[in-house]
């Protein structure tokens, strides 16, 4: 459950992030590879070496749709439908990814946060993303 | 037996010896009872936990953050042997403490982004963060083997 604050506080955050999309996207995305080796199978047809081209965009694209998400946390149901089919019936990644890749979207966040990732904002970013995460997987099955 | 590269090793060693156990030890456990407030049960002796500022402020958890986060030293002086620096403490959560071993797992998250807020993404790189948290997954794992 997310509280009116946690919502204002997570709107503003990625709000912030937005301009770094593709920074804090492709660091996270290379967190989660370099952890996670078996999260590399589902991009065996880019190239996800460090500051590539394909990496930036990437990750580029997932923050941005995180962030705009964010801004409207009522709305995901709604935000997020094409992204919730793509998933489902193209993409078809194991959601138990979803978590490994939230987890190192946190320490991406982390690391660039610093001091301002604190206890409050730390536990509103992983309420939210598990919130995406489960909103995204829904039409699995 | 963990196969262990030699940058694995360099990395967890160059990591702790930047880590103050006094510093991010309770501020991980804090986090674990924020993020996760159903972690709380197994602190109840420790006073007011109710809030998060009253969890910030709690003396007793910032003890206890301490002592665990201290207790990853051996872990890190017998990284060959890890399996049996932990069997008796992890007969102890399993049987006397009767903790959920999944909770294990989520301290060893939050100790990373505690490491990864404290060093910054230059130091904490993703290849000195798969060292460490393959370091961690043995140490979760060696706190969960003796359960039954």
């Amino acid at each position: 459950m997310l509280s009116k604050k946690e919502k204002e506080l997570i709107a503003e955050i990625w709000g912030k992030l937005m301009p770094v999309a593709e920074d804090i996207g492709s660091d996270a995305l290379l967190r989660m590879f370099s952890t996670f080796p078996g999260t590399k199978t589902y991009f065996s047809h880019l190239d996800i070496s460090a500051r590539s081209p394909h990496l930036l965009s990437h990750g580029k694209k997932i923050v941005l749709a995180i962030a705009e998400g964010a801004q409207d946390i009522s709305q995901l149901a709604v935000n997020l439908g094409p992204l919730q089919t793509l998933h489902a019936y193209q993409l078809r990644i194991d959601p138990t990814n979803f978590k490994l890749f939230s987890h190192c979207m946190l320490v991406t966040l982390a690391c660039h946060m610093g001091d301002d990732f604190t206890p409050l904002a730390h536990a509103a970013m992983d309420k939210y993303l598990s919130a995406f995460a489960a909103m995204l997987a829904e039409k699995y099955r | 037996m963990v196969d262990w590269t030699d940058a694995e090793r360099a990395a967890i060693a160059s990591l702790w010896g930047k880590i103050d156990v006094g510093e991010i030890g309770p501020q991980a456990l804090a986090r674990l009872l924020i993020v996760y407030p159903w972690t709380q049960r197994h602190f109840k002796a420790f006073g007011n936990i109710s809030t998060a500022a009253a969890i910030m402020g709690n003396e007793k958890v910032a003890e206890h953050g301490k002592v665990v986060m201290g207790g990853l030293d051996r872990a890190v002086k017998n990284m060959d042997n890890i399996k049996n620096v932990y069997k008796d403490l992890s007969i102890k959560h399993s049987e006397k403490i009767h903790v959920d071993p999944d909770n294990f797992r989520l301290l060893a998250e939050i100790i990373t982004m505690c490491v990864g807020a404290k060093f910054g993404p230059s130091v904490f790189t993703p290849g000195v963060q798969e060292a460490w948290q393959k370091f961690l997954a043995v140490v979760v794992s060696a706190l969960g083997r003796q359960y039954h």
